[in-house]
């Protein structure tokens, strides 16, 4: 009972985890909360079910391009809205309520696109359960780990191998600065902003052959998503995933031990208290 | 424009019109008496501000944001409904009601106290959730589940029964019209002038020896206060309440209307109520494109106005809207000079 729960918890909690690191990359880049990475998550599962189940496009290819277009869109936002809104003089909060707006939009939009019914999302991998150790895994829920492991170490070498990685955790520490040294700051907040779209993306495409895909999926998702990227410590990357894994395996045992009705009541209990306790996260950022 | 606005900032001015538009509205439902829908609008509308009056208290003053209205909205109206149906006087019961949403606030407020920014947005948010949830799987005897609670009682005043809703918007307005006098006291208060000068700098206010947890704290349990009484009179209003009212879409609502309307000031959340309220009615005939196009229309909005409605407005018209001195002889002087 207790490896299998905890499989599972791991299970979702990588998919919280995925959504939270989007949340604190665009943090880290341009210090502001975006309420659309739940919307973003959704249009990720729509675009990969309408190009692999309505255009019968193989699914690895499809998967590939419904995460470049959201890459796409991830830029298109941070540049169409989110920029020229801060050069007109937006504040954070006004950022928050833009998003608000783009999310209520967006969530109606799938509504109209693809009606409000759950579209099956078929798994590339089949159903039957893999037996492990007495504890029954589905494929998806490895894919989920896998894919999210893989993300995360791809995340990690870029954000400290690579030039433009590097030069994306300079400008998010001091802006000014970096632009003086000659980081095109620019570019690296419109990148942080399609990467965290692209990874809200990959999290929408792997929960939906468990879920299947309907306009308000990320409504909840996308709240949990920015849970565990507070309860890591707002802004740090290595912060979203302990936050993530945590909030995921907390759920599940309290739904397999506790009841399943009251299982979020006591996860959002628990941050409550972890909050409580550590106010900046589990590992502390400065929050100002 | 400017002639407009160095008139609107006469105070004399400002009274005759809150004199105008409260006699307006009290004449409303005796000019129109069949026009129920128009008086159910109304008392939402009042309703609504006064939740936004509260919150406002909380966010635009003490600088707190909340994304957990809807909570202390749910607590109100569901504690009331259980009170009255429980054969507690209606009165008493949304008071009872409005008072255990304060506590709630009071209580949420000491781990609050200490956070900022996305760590107080997301226990707002958990909060929420939390009431929601409680109201949705709580024991169904008392909260009716899913099907929520239906049959409420109506307000009953001095032996009237308040069954229609045009004497109900009565009541409504004279309550929007005390919570609005208080508001004014607290904020015009040391305590108010305390939690100005916290959200400005709180090591400054500090070091000047405010305790911020007391006053932070303060600010939340008004709030609290504020949406209890709101959904106590929405649950007699409506007289049927379900999970679905209390969601966390209603607490962005609040936080949409506050926006709009411009925070930290005495109208803003009036008109930001009003500003939604009427757009949500006139996009109703769009059908299901209502939301998408609610949608568009903040984001247009802020394009043209990126500090919100009232933001904007008081950006550009600050001096007039203060009376701050002006140079004589500009066009703007002689306004001055002769408004004052």
């Amino acid at each position: 009972m207790f490896g299998q729960l905890l499989a599972g918890g791991i299970a979702v909690g990588c998919i919280y985890a995925l959504i939270g690191l989007g949340y604190s990359l665009i943090y880290s880049a341009s210090a502001l909360m975006s309420f659309v990475q739940g919307e973003i998550f959704m249009l990720g599962a729509y675009v990969a079910y309408t190009i692999y189940v309505s255009f019968q496009i193989p699914f690895a290819l499809a998967v590939l391009l419904a995460i470049l277009i959201m890459f796409g869109f991830g830029v298109v936002l941070q540049r169409g809205m989110i920029s020229p809104l801060l050069k007109r003089g937006a504040q954070q909060i006004q950022i928050v309520l833009a998003t608000i707006g783009l999310s209520i939009f967006l969530k109606n939009f799938a509504m109209i696109v693809w009606g409000s019914d759950v579209k099956n999302f078929p798994s590339a991998l089949g159903e039957a359960p893999i037996r492990l150790a007495g504890i029954s895994i589905s494929p998806q829920q490895i894919a989920i780990v896998i894919t999210t492991f893989a993300c995360m170490l791809a995340l990690h070498f870029f954000m400290s191998r690579t030039k433009l990685g590097t030069s994306l955790r300079a400008a998010a520490q001091d802006p000014m600065a970096a632009g003086v040294v000659g980081i095109n700051v620019p570019l690296t907040v419109g990148v942080a902003w399609a990467l965290a779209a692209a990874l809200s993306a990959v999290a929408g495409i792997l929960l939906a052959p468990i879920y299947g895909v309907y306009p308000k999926m990320g409504a909840i998702l996308s709240t949990k998503g920015f849970a565990a990227a507070v309860l890591g410590g707002y802004g740090n990357m290595y912060g979203a995933i302990i936050g993530g894994l945590i909030f995921g395996v907390v759920e599940t045992m309290a739904a397999g031990y506790i009841s399943s009705s009251l299982k979020d009541i006591i996860s959002f209990g628990v941050l409550i208290l972890v909050l409580f306790v550590m106010p900046h996260g589990i590992l502390k950022v400065k929050a100002d | 424009m400017n002639r407009i606005m160095t008139i609107a900032a006469g105070r004399n001015v400002q009274r005759a019109a809150a004199l105008a538009v409260v006699v307006c509205t009290l004449l409303y439902p005796v000019l129109f008496p069949d026009q129920t829908y128009m008086h159910l609008i109304i008392c939402t509308l009042g309703i609504y501000i006064i939740v936004n009056t509260g919150f406002d208290v909380l966010f635009g003053y003490s600088g707190q944001i909340s994304l957990g209205q809807a909570g202390f909205y749910a607590i109100g109206a569901y504690f009331s409904a259980i009170f009255s149906k429980a054969g507690i006087p209606v009165l008493a019961s949304m008071l009872l009601a409005a008072s255990i949403a304060a506590l709630v606030g009071f209580f949420l407020a000491i781990p609050c106290s200490k956070l900022v920014h996305h760590f107080l947005s997301i226990v707002t948010i958990g909060f929420g959730e939390i009431v929601r949830l409680l109201a949705l799987n709580g024991p169904a005897k008392l909260t009716g589940g899913a099907n929520g609670i239906g049959g409420i009682p109506a307000v009953s005043l001095f032996g009237f029964q308040l069954t229609s809703k045009a004497a109900y918007l009565y009541f409504v307005v004279a309550l929007v019209l005390l919570a609005l006098f208080v508001k004014r006291r607290i904020v015009d208060s040391r305590v108010g002038r305390a939690m100005i000068a916290i959200k400005c700098n709180p090591d400054a206010s500090e070091a000047f020896g405010m305790k911020l947890s007391k006053y932070k704290s303060m600010a939340f349990t008004t709030a609290a206060f504020y949406a209890g009484i709101g959904g106590a009179l929405y649950a007699h209003l409506v007289r049927f309440i379900s999970p679905e009212s209390f969601s966390a879409d209603q607490s962005s609502m609040f936080l949409v209307m506050i926006l709009v309307g411009g925070m930290g000031t005495f109208c803003g959340p009036i008109i930001g109520s009003v500003i939604i309220i009427f757009v949500t009615e006139v996009l109703q005939q769009f059908g299901q494109y209502q939301m998408l196009i609610y949608g568009a229309l903040i984001i247009f909005v802020l394009f043209f106005m990126p500090t919100g409605i009232a933001g904007t407005i008081r950006k550009r018209y600050y001096h007039l809207l203060n009376r701050l001195p002006v140079r004589p002889g500009t066009e703007r002087g002689k306004d001055a000079a002769q408004e004052g």
